[in-house]
């Protein structure tokens, strides 16, 4: 049966299939899952028709199967040009790899990852989380894990019913990575590194009375290495520049709710705004951490 | 071409046997390949009224006809991806179109599958590729091969796939 198919059909199939079942295709036989020859390889391009050009694809040389050929079909025709800035090959990375990284990226954002038993999510949805503890002194960390930000613009919109802490803003994915924050109520921004936490020039926070009412955004622009906030599509600066390398979406409530929700680009994402000057005084853990904690009892 | 006076002009598409479908040239048209071999845009020119088929058996060209003959009068909605359910009947609600694929056989989906790619038919090939992709959702490798009836790997071979494509694994 499996030869009624030729790599155009199987595309057509294909399209339709997640990443994983690709690979459960390719592992089915070495029509669809071995490397083909040259030749092969040619008549498979011309099969399937070429989206965008990968003749300069000098990994090329044994030839990709017929289920890399349909997932780099699938990555090149059937997303944008904002996805495929987020997700560029690496090397001779599996097709079908980066294929995944599209499906993850269209996924609705949710917080995999929680911190502990102090924080849980509302009626089973996994976007929106809650204190389980009345305690004010107490933050509860939750995390994005699913979304591995590290090329192109994301965005995240962030609502809640009600202060009075929510620090919002991106993790590093490596051991020593970095971490940028945001505080809605206060404004308050800071970068915490291997150094330590530099507080940086806050932005206008929001009202205890205006949070429930009140979109946040995060916008992470890795091309242009900024971390840009956001409220009710309103730019209100950038709080972070020279980004650069793997992160995922975090975040820390106390005493209320939080969901999360991926969104649209914002249409001024483009804009280059000049980074305020930020303050350079690096901070101890220990010393930041009263700010926080002041912010926090606040 | 012919004329019926409540289609229109006709047109007969001929199998690789060289049995013939009449059915109207509107609805024939929806296939590029027909388009093509017809090589005109107008249908109120003169032409040949036949079309052979050569890749397409008799059956097979007989369920396109049939497909051919229903969505020029019911087009079949599109399919958006992503989908929008994880059943063939959450995606395609038309239950005409339904019927048509839960009506034929393994072999005969996937004849439908190739001719409809021959014939440049495209919500035909959107729905028998639909059709394929959800018997293989959810399926493992060896599942898969029962339903494509592939024969199995060595030992050696299924190995060396898995070393291929070690990243999901890894993950």
């Amino acid at each position: 049966m499996k030869d009624s198919f030729n790599n155009a059909t199987m595309l057509g199939i294909a399209s339709f299939l997640e990443p994983w079942h690709l690979v459960n295709l390719a592992l089915t036989c070495k029509d669809f899952g071995s490397k083909q020859g040259k030749k092969a390889c040619q008549q498979i391009k011309s099969n399937c028709g070429d989206g965008a050009s990968s003749a300069n694809d000098t990994d090329n040389v044994g030839g990709w199967s017929m289920m890399e050929e349909t997932a780099r079909q699938i990555v090149e025709t059937m997303s944008t040009e904002e996805e495929r800035a987020c997700i560029p090959r690496r090397g001779s990375e599996s097709w079908m790899s980066v294929y995944n990284e599209l499906e993850m990226l269209r996924y609705e954002l949710i917080f995999d990852e929680l911190d502990d038993y102090t924080v849980r999510y509302v009626d089973g949805d996994e976007s929106h989380i809650c204190c389980n503890v009345g305690s004010l002194d107490h933050m509860s960390g939750a995390y994005s894990n699913h979304c591995i930000m590290r090329a192109g613009k994301h965005y995240a919109e962030f609502q809640t019913n009600g202060l009075p802490s929510i620090m919002a803003g991106i993790d590093g994915t490596s051991i020593d990575g970095e971490l940028v924050t945001y505080h809605f109520e206060s404004g308050f921004c800071a970068w915490h590194g291997s150094d330590g936490i530099q507080a940086l020039e806050g932005v206008e926070g929001v009202r205890a009375d205006e949070a429930s009412s009140t979109r946040f955004g995060l916008l992470l622009d890795l091309d242009n290495g900024t971390l840009a906030v956001y409220k009710n599509d309103q730019r209100l600066g950038i709080i972070k520049d020279g980004i650069s390398g793997e992160y995922i979406w975090s975040v820390d409530i106390c005493g209320t709710d939080l969901s999360i929700n991926r969104a649209a680009i914002p249409n001024d994402a483009n804009q280059i705004d000049i980074c305020a000057d930020r303050s350079t005084q690096i901070f101890s853990y220990g010393k930041c951490l009263d700010a926080y904690t002041n912010i926090v009892r606040s | 071409m012919d004329t019926d006076s409540d289609a229109g002009p006709t047109i007969k598409l001929i199998s690789r046997v060289g049995d013939a479908f009449e059915l109207p040239y509107k609805a024939a048209s929806l296939s590029q390949t027909v388009k093509d071999a017809l090589g005109v845009e107008d249908d109120e020119n003169e032409h040949s009224d036949d079309v052979e088929i050569v890749k397409v058996d008799t059956p097979c060209l007989e369920k396109v006809v049939e497909f051919l003959k229903h969505y020029q009068k019911d087009p079949l909605n599109e399919i958006k991806t992503p989908l929008e359910g994880n059943t063939f009947e959450d995606v395609v609600k038309q239950t005409w179109y339904q019927e048509f694929v839960k009506g034929v056989d393994q072999p005969m989906l996937f004849d439908l599958v190739t001719a409809a790619n021959f014939m440049a038919i495209q919500p035909l090939l959107d729905l028998t590729c639909l059709q394929v992709s959800c018997q293989l959702m959810g399926k493992s490798a060896e599942e898969i091969r029962v339903i494509l009836n592939i024969p199995k790997l060595t030992p050696e071979e299924e190995a060396k796939a898995r070393e291929d494509h070690r990243w999901i694994f890894d993950d």
